[in-house]
């Protein structure tokens, strides 16, 4: 559905450089902490900025050839970005089936009212958990083929963030020819989510991987300077030195486990794995 | 292109304080003003309402979710231009509705209204085309603020281009004026329409490539 290749964006001071698929069916996360690239990779892949080089395909197609029916078929959400703040919902319906063949009215209306979203209220005296619904939701409207969701949670606390990680997952149930690329520095709301993840750090894509494979698979061992010693470190991703002695990130947990019996070894969530990607050695 | 306009028309509505005031300051007038200032005062002040829609789009970061929409940049262009002139247009329109109430009402003479009103509607049409035909690029390139000083300065500028010319030229301006009133009307409108089309495809294409190499 989305293939990005050798994607070069350069800015004084930062180069976005990476690599990226997202099939049909899948929802794939984009990890990284602020400023890592994952807002200038979604506004390059929806042409809103230029890349120096690389290519981009979106349903099959150069992005170049993208046309405005095309766009019917993407479902945005930008940080930080939305509609006019001095309009109403109620105007954001009408603007929404002027933009939208697809656009479901019935159905908006309905999750606005299971959302508690007054249409009749201006967008600047919405709370911020009332925006970031009402800016997944119209995302969802309009039958997208491909979610592009920059940072669909920030600044909302657990329950708002829970609602909008079920919208999104339902929404993807409907059809299972629906893609998503999801971003967020908040690493467990992906967690729950995600099929895949690639983690950007530096404008550098420095891990991919399956989110099963992460969970079953990576284990973090907490060793001693004695044990690391004799530990085979060929496995070993990340290494990093602690008060105790060292923390290590691998992703052969069953072979740790098998040969090490005695070491304290642990599922690695992403949070962890994050820390140890980038501060470790 | 539809929502495009929709998007503009419900902020302009969104406006109708704003709206109101214009048109009982513009009924106040014409009680104690000509009919060129009415029809003037109005219609600027609809082009500059229209114009406006310019700087809600660009408020917080607007342009970049605006263009994820089924858009394209040159259709944006061509929307903000129609839409701009267009409303300017019906602006116009109510302003001549208030006149002729005002001349029902015995408050304006009629003879000299229709003696008037073309030569006032062709000169406000070409301020108006101006205006437009500077500010859009100006405040798609530089933003709403930055557009303002160099509004000023290009104002500043032409001010004293008049001051220094009437110096160097002193009856440059008496020819002018007889020679417009030599002139027959009609190729003055032909006139007006060329220079009003030409400028107008000008600024759209500065435009379209002013918005062709954004990035948001």
């Amino acid at each position: 559905m989305l293939k990005v290749k050798e994607l070069k964006k350069t800015y004084p001071g930062f180069e976005l450089s990476c690599d990226l698929e997202v099939p049909a069916g899948r929802i794939t996360g984009l990890i990284g902490q602020n400023g890592a690239g994952k807002s200038t990779l979604f506004k390059t892949i929806l042409q809103l900025c230029y890349p120096d080089s690389g290519n981009i395909e979106l349903f099959g197609k150069d992005l170049k050839e993208i046309t405005e029916k095309d766009k019917q078929d993407i479902g945005v959400v930008l940080a930080e970005s939305q509609f006019s703040s001095y309009i109403t919902i109620e105007d954001v319906i009408k603007i929404m089936k002027c933009f939208y063949e697809a656009f479901d009215e019935t159905d908006f209306r309905n999750k606005c009212a299971q959302f508690r979203l007054d249409t009749h209220k201006k967008i600047k005296e919405l709370s911020t958990g009332m925006k970031a619904k009402l800016n997944v939701l119209l995302a969802l409207s309009h039958k997208a083929k491909i979610l592009l969701l920059d940072e669909p949670t920030v600044g909302l606390d657990v329950l708002a963030r829970d609602d909008i990680l079920a919208m999104i997952r339902e929404y993807m149930a409907e059809d299972e020819e629906r893609a998503a690329l999801i971003s967020s520095h908040i690493s467990t709301d992906l967690e729950t989510l995600c099929d895949d993840f690639y983690m950007i750090h530096d404008g550098k894509i420095i891990l991919h991987e399956e989110t099963d494979r992460l969970l079953s698979d990576y284990a973090i061992i907490k060793v001693s300077e004695e044990e690391y010693e004799k530990l085979d470190k060929k496995y070993l991703l990340k290494v990093k030195k602690e008060a105790f002695g060292y923390r290590c990130l691998s992703d052969q947990r069953e072979f740790y486990m098998n040969n090490y019996p005695k070491l304290v070894i642990e599922r690695s969530g992403i949070d962890e794995l994050i820390e140890l990607m980038l501060r470790g050695e | 292109m539809k929502g495009l306009f929709m998007k503009d028309f419900l902020i302009l509505k969104n406006q109708s304080k704003t709206l109101l005031m214009i048109f009982a300051i513009g009924i106040a007038m014409s009680l104690t003003f000509e009919p060129a200032s009415l029809i003037f005062y109005i219609g600027m002040l609809g082009c500059l309402l229209a114009l406006g829609t310019i700087s809600y789009d660009e408020a917080d970061h607007g342009y970049a979710f605006l263009f994820s929409l089924p858009i394209n940049r040159k259709s944006y262009v061509i929307e903000k231009y129609l839409f701009i002139l267009g409303s300017t247009v019906v602006f116009l329109l109510m302003s001549l509705v208030i006149c002729g109430i005002m001349t029902a009402m015995g408050v304006y003479d009629k003879q000299n209204l229709l003696e008037e009103l073309p030569s006032m509607l062709l000169a406000l049409l070409l301020i108006i085309i101006v205006v437009c035909d500077v500010t859009i690029p100006l405040r798609l390139k530089y933003g709403s603020e930055k557009s303002r000083i160099y509004l000023y300065l290009l104002s500043a500028l032409c001010g004293v281009a008049g001051f220094v010319g009437s110096k160097l030229f002193p009856s440059f301006g008496a020819k002018f004026v007889s020679g417009i009133e030599q002139t027959p009307f009609a190729l003055i409108i032909g006139i007006i329409v060329v220079f009003a089309i030409v400028s107008t495809f000008i600024s759209v294409k500065i435009c379209e490539k002013i918005i062709k190499e954004k990035q948001f």
